[in-house]
This record gives structure tokens, C-alpha cells and sequence, in this order.
């Protein structure tokens, strides 16, 4: 009884309203993430013996160019994620139980994203607080995933994204989902878990899919 | 109804998965094997200019450095790398470069120009009409560059690389 209480308290926000409120999170992210983590010297080191200085130069004056896309494309990133995946829920519960009106699968997703900023957060806070990390490095650090207990160099490039995801704010985010489904539905813990699975986890299989048969072809 | 229709969604998404999963297999063990074929140099056929074939043989058992580029003429990239050739021909001049493109004629023939190819003779572009590159020297990444001395592969690099780097003898794994 407590325990719905508070998950009705949880619920209860305009989906509009928490979507503003980490869109604009996401863009001064992006712009400490700009400011601090992908400078000049970020790419110089990066690129450091693989191309000419002069095209480092011209690389870096690019970005500077395009930047403002970075900004722009996170609300719309934010945005389409919530449309995607609320779809998915929606048409989950509504095929396996009780159907949940389309607005609240926006509001179940839009909580859970709450844990890929915060995942995003941390990564960016640790190249800023851990002088041991380098830009290489970087690239392929993913914080609480099975590729920070891996040899990095080991792993084949186009299987680095998918071990990427296996990581403890996927699980977050899927408890999350699970936690609004159950709610919303009033389905038990695991049929909750089981609509997420077969609805988010089954987009989510075949994006990765997708992203190895890419990833594959340039490599 | 709702049954039918979540095993038949269930079902798409199974046989798409199940699709790519076997594409994707098929494609890591050929390039596992192209990859080993490509550690010396490859029976590759492409076409000069003029039409006439160019194949392993039209070599003559050339066993200094040889750089293949798989290059486009639109390429960005691939243009910086032709100014550089141009640029820096007295390191390459004991090279030999096959720029390989599955490009129309028309445009390879206004790059050369554009270029100033025509002023390094070790340099021969060639055709790839059928696109057999990736399947010669497994990417076809473009620019990618293939470095083989004595007819073995010593370095390889996908996208944009420096002159310098096409010289070293050594791998170099960026």
C-alpha cells in the first residue's frame, strides 16, 4: 500500500515538463562536455600520428563549425527515444495485459532516461576528475560495464558496442521501465519485467544488431 | 487477435534477428579468411585506363614497397592523399602506388588531371568496375591503404593516414 503510494507520487508529473527539465540538463552537458572534455588538445592527442597536423587543425575547426548540432540534437535524440520506446511499451502491454494509455508509457520512459543522463554524467565526470584517463581511452570507457572488467584491446571493434551495453544502468534502466509497467498495468514484478523484455529488450537487441552489421563493414 | 498479432510481431523481429545474426556470422568468417589471404599479396584483377586487365602478373615480381589504395575521386580525404603523393614524391619515389577505384572513367581521368598525377610514373590507377576490392584485401573502406614490401603485408590503415606512415616499416596500429 506505502509502496504504490510513492510510485503514484512518482508518477505523477507532466511528461512535458520532466523532458524540458533534462532536455536543457543534456545541453549544459553537452556544453561542459564541449568546453572541457572534447577540446583542441583532445583531438590532438587523439589524432596524434594517424593524420597530418594540418588536418588535425582543419578537424578541430570543423567541429567548432558544427557544434551547435550537438545542442540541437539532444532534445531531438531525448524526444525520439521516448516516441520509439513508448511505442513499444504500449503496444507491449496492450498485446500481453492490461493496455497503458500512450501518455504514461511517456512518462514511464522519460523517468528511466533519467538514468542514461546520469550514466552519460559520470562518464564525462571521470575523464574530468581522472588524470589517468587518456582520450584513446576514453573513447571506449563505459562506467559499471563488462568491458571495464575486459582487456579492451582484445575485443574485436564491432563487438565493443554491444559489451558496452551490458552495464548496471541498462539493468537500472530496465528496472525502471519494469517499475512503471507493473504500476501503470498492475502486472506482477516479473510480467512486468517480461513486457520490457519483449518490447524494449527486443528493440534494443536489434539495434545492436544493426550496429555490429555497420560496424562490420568498416572494419 | 492479441495472441496472433504479438506471435506475429515476435516473429519478424525473430526472423530479422535470425537474418542479420547469420549475415553477420558469414561476414566475420570472411573476413577472417580475406584477412589471412591478404597477409601476402593477393591474386587481384582490376583494369588500367585503356581497358587492358592488370593483374599480379602485370607486377613482374615487384617486391619493394607497394601501396594499394582503395580511393574514390569525390573523396575528400582521398584528394588531401593525392596533393600529398604530388606534394612529398621524392619520399615515394621508390614505390610503387596502385590507386584503385570503382569509379566511372570520366572522373577518374579529371582527378588524374586535377591532381597532376601524370607527374609520378609510379603511380597507376586502376578500375574495380565489379567492386572485388573487399573481397581481395577484406575492407572497402574508403580511403583504406594496403602496404605490402616482398609481397607481405606490413601495414594497413582504414580512413586517412600520413605519407610517413605509409613508409614505416614497422606496424603501426592506430
Amino acid at each position: 500500500m506505502i509502496e504504490d503510494v510513492k510510485t503514484n507520487e512518482l508518477y505523477s508529473f507532466r511528461f512535458w515538463g520532466v523532458f524540458l527539465v533534462l532536455s536543457l540538463l543534456y545541453v549544459i552537458l553537452y556544453y561542459i562536455t564541449n568546453t572541457y572534455v572534447y577540446t583542441g588538445e583532445f583531438y590532438e592527442t587523439l589524432l596524434h600520428g594517424t593524420v597530418d597536423e594540418e588536418r588535425i587543425t582543419k578537424t578541430i575547426e570543423m567541429r567548432q563549425h558544427f557544434l551547435w548540432i550537438s545542442y540541437v540534437a539532444q532534445p531531438l535524440l531525448l524526444l525520439l527515444r521516448c516516441v520509439i520506446f513508448s511505442g513499444a511499451i504500449y503496444t507491449g502491454a496492450m498485446l500481453s495485459g492490461p493496455a497503458i494509455e500512450y501518455k504514461n508509457c511517456l512518462r514511464i520512459v522519460i523517468l528511466a532516461e533519467m538514468v542514461t543522463f546520469l550514466s552519460t554524467l559520470i562518464k564525462i565526470s571521470c575523464f574530468l576528475l581522472l588524470p589517468s584517463l587518456s582520450p584513446k581511452s576514453f573513447q571506449y570507457f563505459f562506467p559499471l560495464s563488462v568491458t571495464q572488467l575486459m582487456n579492451i584491446n582484445t575485443i574485436p571493434k564491432y563487438f565493443i558496442y554491444p559489451l558496452s551495453q551490458l552495464n548496471l544502468f541498462e539493468v537500472a534502466y530496465w528496472v525502471l521501465l519494469a517499475m512503471g509497467v507493473k504500476y501503470f498495468s498492475q502486472q506482477k514484478w516479473g510480467q512486468a519485467l517480461k513486457t520490457v523484455a519483449s518490447t524494449y529488450g527486443a528493440l534494443l537487441l536489434v539495434w545492436i544488431v544493426v550496429i555490429i552489421f555497420i560496424s562490420l563493414q568498416f572494419s | 487477435m492479441k495472441r496472433k498479432l504479438s506471435m506475429v510481431i515476435g516473429g519478424v523481429l525473430l526472423l530479422f534477428v535470425s537474418f542479420m545474426g547469420y549475415h553477420i556470422f558469414k561476414t566475420i568468417k570472411k573476413k577472417k579468411e580475406i584477412g589471412q589471404q591478404a597477409n601476402t599479396l593477393p591474386a587481384f584483377r582490376f583494369y588500367k585506363q585503356d581497358k587492358t586487365e592488370f593483374n599480379l602478373d602485370s607486377l613482374h615480381n615487384y617486391s619493394d614497397r607497394l601501396i594499394i589504395e582503395y580511393f574514390s575521386p569525390d573523396c575528400e580525404h582521398c584528394q588531401y592523399t593525392a596533393q600529398k603523393y604530388v606534394a612529398e614524391k621524392e619520399k615515394l619515389q621508390n614505390c610503387k602506388i596502385l590507386m584503385v577505384t570503382f569509379s566511372d572513367s570520366l572522373s577518374v581521368a579529371h582527378f588524374y588531371q586535377d591532381y597532376k598525377l601524370n607527374t609520378m610514373p609510379n603511380i597507376i590507377v586502376l578500375s574495380d568496375p565489379g567492386i572485388k576490392f573487399p573481397g581481395y584485401f577484406g575492407a572497402g573502406v574508403i580511403p583504406s591503404f594496403y602496404v605490402y614490401k616482398n609481397n607481405r603485408l606490413v601495414n594497413k590503415f582504414l580512413g586517412e593516414t600520413r605519407i610517413n606512415n605509409l613508409l614505416s616499416d614497422t606496424l603501426i596500429k592506430l
